[in-house]
């Protein structure tokens, strides 16, 4: 893959309108960052103007509030309790539907539900974000069987990426190594940077051939030596701003030598196994398949999103294999921090903070993770 | 985006197959005999398994019982433990089935060959070893000895008794059954399966175990062929989860870092070792 | 006739006694064959005799009120059948009923004890080979009734 991301360009909200309105002509559908019920969600936008502009975010352990800003930023917030997994991995997606016809001896027919969607544009994705659709991609696409549903929306998927300026308090992405600098993955990066009391300007970089298709139909500007100084100052401001995080050498032996470790019944009793933070997390898998029966001789075949917190999730004939709330919770974080990494060779952690956020307990992953780290009978390496 | 890799396949679509029979084998085990509509053969390694459904009712893993070398009729032992293969179980001939499959990791048969082979089964652990006994007496010589331990609650829960008795007969397998309760028209064997262990002789290099039961069950019938200096890396188990997915992409049947479906079901006890006795893992 | 210490030796429950405990034992040995249907010993009588299996299969039973005799558990090849010869009162608890032909090493118990109690070191290789085939049978027993086989039929 050719490097880019050298050319960097400057340009200002009209020209990133302009590339929205290129998108749209080119028959994307266009999803972006808007506010909806005192909550930044992902949602098809129109313009720049949809956008949540001059609003910001506080977040702590079960705590989300949107506060206004005193500037004009498009991207002045962290991640939000949607991530962009239910676009390419719906909550709900029809697999087939089969038809039983009304004569016995006929065989039923199986009308596989091959949609014809628009291709998606992303638009503003964070880093940790763009790390969680590489895992996505790793877990549906490679391997045996590739998920054909999640294929057909991946495959025309268009990303415009940012740089975060503004992360919460609840995010981690640099002990994770997966941001707040974007780095790959994406067509498109874009750094907002303050321009005192002026509408904030943008640098952009192409981070594929479809980008730089884009970006060459659109006025700008070279960035100049001050500029890029400028976007360099942002990701550091970022950086510092990243007060939580996970050391992770050695944790996938952490986790596999503390499967008794008691902090696990400490955690138990504060879980309510409500399944917020695999519904938030944007690399959460988990589905089930169910059929549903639509009219007289015709069933639909649905797979529809699931959590392990769930009391049946995992069992036998016998009866669930993790009645208690502690193996459940066990089941999420040791997979998601450890035998994720056996499973498909990277974390399955972001560090993007939303189970931390929105859990209603506030249990914090990073805290339990230390804590685990901290008293581990087994001494691992860091 | 640039690149996204490329196949041509929607694994989620499954095929009808007919049912051609249907047999009671005990008051709530079925089996059923199907076949492609489209004909075609079906092809599959021993220890492998099907996700099937009833038109409505669900999908569920079904371990593949049939003949390998006969590969123009599927045949599934199902027991009835839940929705969906109670929907089975009202099926008849004529019905249609879906079927999705094969899918897993089978029997290591490659690594068994002129070896002494002991089959451990219990209950409707049988199932997943039949396919075994059928290469066993379509190609007499591929094993050097076939001994099959069979367990199960009481003389009503064995299957396959006539097919078993007959391949004893023919000299195919070395046959021991036990049976957990007594009745009064039992009279063989009364006892755990792995009581049957500590009298059969074997030669360690060259012998080797498969079992398929409850998971307490393999667990003791290893720590006892061990205690008989039975090489670890000689004993493999099927395990059991539910399944949705049959891919890896579903999350329900994992096992710490394993998923059934597709690193399994058949594994190397020495792989699983460790995690079979953490609670509710 | 009692059975020769070369024959006594190659039982595996024997393997490893030294030559002069082999001889004591052998001259409080018979070796018997029982037929199919025939009974070892019977529930509530003397416990004088220990059993030896060296062919054959053996189920141990009792009687259940409304349900009849039943058999609790089968014994094969190589095993002890029966303890209640260690213990007071001495009494068999279950019946021993040969299921397959039997040829069993029948040591009289009673001069048994005696011998292990005048010679420590020869009571001691007893038990200890007593103790494993116990120990072997109650792991067994428990899986047993631990119903196993999952849901009811």
């Amino acid at each position: 893959m050719a490097r880019f991301g050298s050319n960097k360009f400057k340009i200002t909200k009209r020209e990133l309108q302009s590339i929205l309105d290129a998108l749209k002509r080119k028959g994307f559908k266009t999803i972006g960052p808007t506010v909806s019920k005192d909550a930044i969600v992902y949602e098809e936008i129109d313009s720049l103007n949809d956008l949540p502009i001059g609003i910001g975010d506080e977040q702590e352990a079960g705590s989300y509030r949107l506060k206004k800003r005193t500037d004009a930023t498009l991207f002045g917030f962290a991640s939000s309790p949607h991530s962009w997994k239910q676009f390419l991995f719906p909550a709900q997606e029809k697999i087939f539907s089969i038809h039983q016809p009304t004569e016995k001896t006929s065989p039923p027919l199986i009308d596989p539900s091959v949609r014809q969607d628009p291709p998606l544009a992303f638009i503003g994705v964070r880093s940790c974000d763009l790390q969680a659709i590489a895992i996505q991609n790793r877990v549906f696409l490679e391997g045996p069987y590739s998920h054909a549903g999640y294929k057909s929306k991946a495959k025309g998927l268009f990303i415009l990426a940012v740089n975060c300026a503004y992360p919460s308090a609840t995010c981690f992405c640099s002990s994770m190594g997966t941001g707040p600098r974007a780095k790959s993955g994406f067509d498109l990066l874009v750094t907002e940077i303050l321009n005192g009391q002026k509408e904030p300007f943008y640098l952009i970089e192409a981070g594929s051939s479809q980008g730089e298709e884009i970006i060459a139909q659109i006025e700008k500007t070279d960035a100049t030596e001050e500029d890029l100084k400028k976007e360099k100052d942002v990701i550091q401001n970022a950086e510092k701003q990243i007060h939580r995080r996970i050391e992770t050498q050695g944790i996938k032996e952490l986790f596999y030598n503390n499967l008794q470790h008691p902090r696990w019944e400490e955690i138990a009793q504060r879980c309510l196994s409500c399944a917020n933070c695999t519904f938030v997390c944007p690399t959460c898998f988990c589905s089930t398949l169910i059929d549903i029966p639509k009219k007289a001789q015709e069933i639909e075949r649905w797979m529809v999103w699931d959590s392990c917190f769930t009391l049946n999730f995992t069992h036998t004939p016998a009866g669930s294999v993790r009645k208690s709330v502690l193996s459940r919770y066990r089941q999420w974080m040791t997979h998601k921090l450890a035998s994720w990494i056996d499973q498909f060779g990277i974390s399955g952690c972001v560090g993007c903070g939303r189970c931390i956020t929105w859990c209603p307990v506030g249990i914090d992953i990073t805290e339990e993770a230390e804590i685990i780290r901290k008293t581990s009978p087994v001494k691992t390496p860091s | 985006m640039d690149h996204l890799p490329d196949f041509p396949e929607n694994p989620f679509i499954p095929k009808p197959f007919v049912i051609e029979e249907k047999k009671r084998e005990s008051p709530s085990v079925f089996s059923l005999y199907l076949r492609p509509i489209d004909q075609l053969p079906f092809y599959f390694l021993p220890g492998q398994f099907n996700m099937l459904s009833a038109i409505g009712g669900g999908e569920a893993a079904i371990s593949i019982a049939s003949d390998p070398t006969n590969p123009h009729i599927l045949i599934h032992t199902l027991r009835i433990v839940g929705n969906v293969t109670k929907a089975l179980s009202k099926l008849d001939k004529n019905d249609f089935v879906l079927v999705r499959g094969p899918y897993g990791r089978g029997w290591p048969i490659d690594l068994v060959k002129r070896k002494t082979l002991i089959l451990v089964a219990g209950g409707i652990g049988l199932p997943p070893l039949l396919p075994l006994l059928y290469i066993a007496q379509k190609n007499k010589g591929y094993f050097k000895n076939l001994i099959l331990l069979y367990g199960a609650r009481t003389k009503d829960d064995l299957l396959f008794m006539p097919l078993l008795y007959k391949l004893k007969a023919e000299q195919i397998i070395t046959l021991h059954v036990s049976v957990d309760r007594p009745s009064r028209d039992w009279k063989g064997q009364v006892g755990t399966v792995t009581a049957l262990i500590p009298s059969i002789s074997f030669d360690n290099k060259e012998t080797f175990v498969f079992s398929c039961g409850p998971e307490i069950m393999m667990r003791f019938m290893a720590r006892a062929f061990i205690q008989k200096n039975l090489p670890k890396e000689h004993i493999f188990f099927s395990m059991e989860r539910n399944m949705k997915c049959a891919i890896g992409i579903c999350g329900h049947c994992q096992l710490s870092p394993f998923f059934i479906c597709k690193d399994g079901p058949v594994f190397p006890y020495e792989k699983i070792e460790h995690l079979l006795t953490v609670e509710e893992l | 006739m009692n059975p020769s210490p070369s024959l006594l030796c190659e039982h595996p429950f024997l393997k490893g006694m030294s030559e002069p405990f082999i001889h004591k034992l052998s001259a409080i040995a018979t070796h018997l064959s029982f037929k199919a249907q025939s009974y070892l010993f019977v529930e509530g009588q003397k416990a004088d005799k220990f059993f030896l299996l060296q062919k054959g299969l053996v189920a141990l039973e009792t009687y259940f009120p409304e349900r009849g005799i039943l058999v609790i558990q089968t014994v094969g090849i190589g095993h002890v059948v029966g303890w209640s010869w260690i213990c007071p009162p001495f009494l068999w608890h279950f019946s021993a009923r040969v299921i397959d032909p039997v040829d069993a090493f029948v040591f009289d118990a009673t001069c048994l004890r005696q011998m292990m109690e005048e010679d420590p070191s020869f009571g001691y290789e007893i038990i200890k080979r007593i103790i494993p085939l116990m120990l072997e049978r109650l792991q067994a027993t428990r899986l047993q009734f631990l119903d196993i086989y999952g849901p009811p039929s």
